[in-house]
């Protein structure tokens, strides 16, 4: 593989992805897809050699990979403003707009529609548990530094269903409150990509179970 | 003169009837029977002068048992009681009520059946005739059809009488006989071993089964598991003030709560940084608050249960003794629309003349009446409603009737009208909501205390105001468990799952509360006891649900297909035994989980043999 490629494919990675690899990553990553290629008889094109770049990418664990893009120390203001744009790894999500209890119920499908009947007819079916109003809470990681960020505006690419590991880039001026970023759809962009591990850590019923 | 037997369903409407045909001038004979008495005047029917008797039953005449030794607990192996025949006869304590429709059947050549126009007032009807063909066989049978007893009704059930309705007897006697069957197959196995498993606890104890109670127990252990296993959660919301002018207005924020601290204190230190609110939107309209609608059975169970505090047993034997006195309609009606051709404006008039709402149905009567009515009719009865103005009532009887007039009055009256302001407001981003009400028209709500609606009042807004809220506080709070069941909410699953009819739902919350299955709290809430929650635990465990309703909404379902002529009663009844015999079956092989359910309330259970089982 030669020297120009590589730095090719990290300037790539920057411009149009906006994510800064790390050289040994990109070295090994570009090792990998060319023994892949040699056994499997193919010849990559330049443009898809970046693409795998890119998938293997969103298929790592930025834990692994010891990538930082966050300044440190966030959580010690009660408010500040990052600037920039920074590539971060989905590591939880739950909805703080409704119990854990009653999505515990909703995951397990032990909900039973007869406890919300009630003879009083004045009020709604369900009135015990007014109406939820969704609200994710995510942990996110850029790798080395955790965060916590919440729904502040709704964000339609994410839901409670979005899988674990799913790298998102948050770009622009954002306000981080305590540690927690605000997202919105302006600011929030998804990338995709999952991580193994933290899915199978992580089924959303343990969770669920952990947080009540 | 032609002699014509009359029978009522009990001696009250048989004198209330007689009273009413005769105007008051019957003369009154004593029968066999002490209770049912004999009342006897002239009237034109089948186009002569004929010799009227009025007489009556106790409800039902026949009972339905197995034959021979099967009454008998050690006679068989449970299991045979699916098959084994049965036979309706009559019980000794109703022997004289059989004997005086016999005696005096014998110089009639008519006889008109005028028991209550329900399925078992149809079947009832039945076993007087048979009785009575049996005594004359060549009687001709007519079938009276009224639904209240009022000198109009009855004339008009005398000029339309016809033939009795098969189907509904027929589907009346397969209800009865499944219930026999199911009943005593479950009762005789459950009690005959559970007595020896827990010789301490139940030695003497009947443990009863039926396919309607059993269900209605499931539903109070349902709602009491699902309140046990209620884990609470912490929330936290934002709450926003404004008074103005000595006037407040509570915002509540459009995120309503969150289970998250510092996602909420996060927003609620960005709204306290700026504390100044906008208006975005200030919306109005009018509001109506809908009159009640036209009253049907279970609406009053689940309305008296509740504004009166009477329960549903206690409310239909009140409303019983009403309808008998010609005071109200017949209470048992699944219908809640009234029918075109009943005078609404006579009824409003009747109630005039009391002193607490007659100005309220003058009032009535100069628009004339308008009811408003739902979508359920059973074909048979108009919605409950008052016939006779009286004011000599006392006790539980006139809260009753009042409840029944004044939801009557309310049902023919208007909405009650407001006006509803709506003021959307914005502080950092954050969005509040405040809403006032203005009452324009009480309406109805005059005549009905059971319902409130409250005036609410806040300040003026204009869309794009500033101003700087009183007080913005962050609140949190806890999520409760949903509410242990009342015997209205009860009623209201047992009509959701089609568990009884409106006609048995009382009686069926009754059994369960005899057997000690459930106890009635202070407060009015259903709690299972020990026997309750380990009967249910014990057959879901065997995973029939045997608990659920579903079993028994399917045999509700078939007999409903009877009344209406669309199945065939042996068909249907052969179905039900043999679903009804496999889950027997199923059960006793897994008794044990029974057994160990039990046990967990009952203390240790005591191994049980095949060789204790006393039957073959
Ligand atoms: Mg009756």
């Amino acid at each position: 593989m030669i020297a120009g490629q590589k730095d090719c494919i990290k300037a790539w990675m920057l411009q149009t992805h906006r994510i800064d690899v790390q050289n040994d990553w990109l070295q090994a990553c570009l090792d990998w897809i060319q023994e892949e290629q040699r056994e499997s008889n193919t010849v990559n094109t330049p443009d898809s050699v970046k693409n795998l770049v890119f998938e293997q990418w969103l298929m790592s664990d930025l834990r692994e990979l010891h990538s930082c893009c966050l300044p440190d120390n966030l959580q010690e203001n009660i408010k500040a403003t990052i600037s920039g744009s920074f590539p971060l790894q989905i590591e939880s999500i739950i909805d703080v707009g409704s119990s854990c209890y009653s999505q515990l119920q909703k995951v397990k499908g032990t909900e039973n529609a007869n406890v919300g009947v009630s003879a009083d007819t004045s009020i709604q079916p369900g009135y015990w548990e007014p109406k939820p109003s969704k609200m994710l809470y995510l942990k996110l990681t850029d790798g080395t530094n955790d965060i916590q960020a919440m729904e502040y505006k709704p964000i339609s690419s994410i839901g409670i269903d979005t899988v674990l590991g799913t790298k998102v880039l948050v770009h622009g001026d954002v306000i981080c409150r305590r540690g927690v970023l605000l997202l919105t759809s302006d600011n929030t962009h998804v990338y995709g990509g999952e991580v193994d591990t933290l899915i199978e850590d992580n089924p959303p019923e343990q969770l669920l179970q952990q947080a009540l | 003169m032609v002699r014509v037997l009359n029978v009522a369903e009990k001696n009250d409407a048989a004198k209330c009837i007689a009273e009413v045909m005769s105007r008051g001038g019957y003369r009154k004979r004593e029968g066999f029977s002490k209770f049912n008495k004999i009342y006897e005047f002239d009237y034109n029917v089948f186009s002569q002068n004929c010799q009227m008797s009025m007489t009556s039953v106790s409800g039902h005449l026949l009972g339905l048992d197995f034959v021979g030794q099967y009454k008998k607990w050690y006679s068989c192996n449970p299991v045979q009681l699916f098959d084994i025949p049965v036979t309706k006869h009559c019980p000794d304590n109703f022997i004289d009520i059989k004997r005086t429709l016999e005696r005096e059947v014998k110089g009639c050549k008519y006889l008109i059946v005028w028991t209550d126009c329900d399925r078992e007032g149809e079947n009832i009807g039945y076993e007087v005739i048979q009785v009575c063909k049996e005594a004359k066989p060549s009687i001709q049978v007519y079938r009276a059809k009224f639904s209240e007893i009022t000198p109009h009704a009855i004339n008009r059930a005398i000029q339309n009488l016809g033939p009795p309705d098969k189907n509904v007897s027929d589907a009346v006697d397969v209800r009865s006989e499944l219930d026999l069957r199911i009943g005593a197959a479950f009762t005789r196995f459950q009690t005959l071993r559970l007595q020896k498993v827990f010789p301490d606890v139940l030695s003497d104890q009947l443990i009863s089964y039926g396919s309607c109670q059993f269900p209605t127990l499931g539903f109070v252990v349902e709602r009491y598991k699902q309140v046990e296993a209620f884990i609470p959660e912490p929330f936290w919301k934002i709450k926003v003030t404004h008074l103005n002018d000595e006037i407040k207005a509570d915002f509540s924020w459009k995120r309503n709560r969150l289970f998250n601290h510092l996602a909420c204190l996060v927003l609620y230190e960005q709204c306290i940084e700026l504390p100044i609110a906008t208006v975005v939107d200030v919306r109005s309209k009018s509001k109506s608050k809908w009159r009640p609608q036209a009253l049907d059975t279970v609406e009053m169970e689940k309305l008296a249960s509740r504004k009166l505090r009477i329960n549903a047993k206690e409310t239909m034997k009140i409303a019983e003794k009403l309808y008998t006195n010609g005071f109200i309609s017949y209470p048992r009606t699944e219908t809640n629309i009234f029918p075109k051709e009943l005078n609404l404006t006579a009824l409003v008039e009747e109630q005039t003349r009391d002193p607490n709402w007659g100005e309220f149905a003058e009032g009535i009567l100069q628009n004339g009446p308008n009811p408003r009515n739902g979508k359920k009719t059973d074909n048979a009865h108009p919605p409950i409603h008052p016939i006779k103005y009286t004011a000599t009532l006392q006790g539980n009887e006139q809260k009753v009737y009042e409840f029944i007039v004044r939801h009557f009055l309310a049902c023919v009256s208007q909405d009650a009208q407001g006006f509803e302001t709506t003021v959307d407001i914005e502080i950092t981003d954050e969005k509040f909501t405040a809403s006032g009400l203005m009452i324009i028209a009480k309406n109805y709500l005059e005549v009905y205390p059971y319902e409130k609606w409250n005036a609410k009042e806040i300040p003026v807004y204009n869309i794009g105001d500033k101003f700087e809220p009183s007080s913005i506080e962050l609140i949190s709070s806890e999520t409760a468990a949903p509410p242990l069941l009342t015997e209205a909410d009860l009623i209201a699953l047992m009509d959701k799952h089609g568990i009884g009819t409106d006609a048995t739902h009382a009686e069926h919350i009754e059994t369960i509360k005899s057997r000690s299955y459930v106890g009635l709290r202070p407060d009015g809430k259903f709690v299972p006891g020990h026997l309750g929650m380990g009967l249910v635990e014990g057959y879901d465990s065997m995973g029939y649900e045997m608990s659920k309703p579903n079993l028994r909404a399917n045999l509700e379902n078939d007999l409903k297909l009877i009344c209406e002529g669309r199945k065939d009663k042996n068909i249907a009844l052969q179905e039900q035994i043999q679903k009804y015999k496999q889950v027997f079956i199923q059960a006793c092989e897994q008794a044990a989980r029974l057994d160990e359910a039990l046990a967990q309330y009952l203390g240790e259970a005591r191994p049980f043999t095949a060789a204790q089982a006393p039957m073959p």
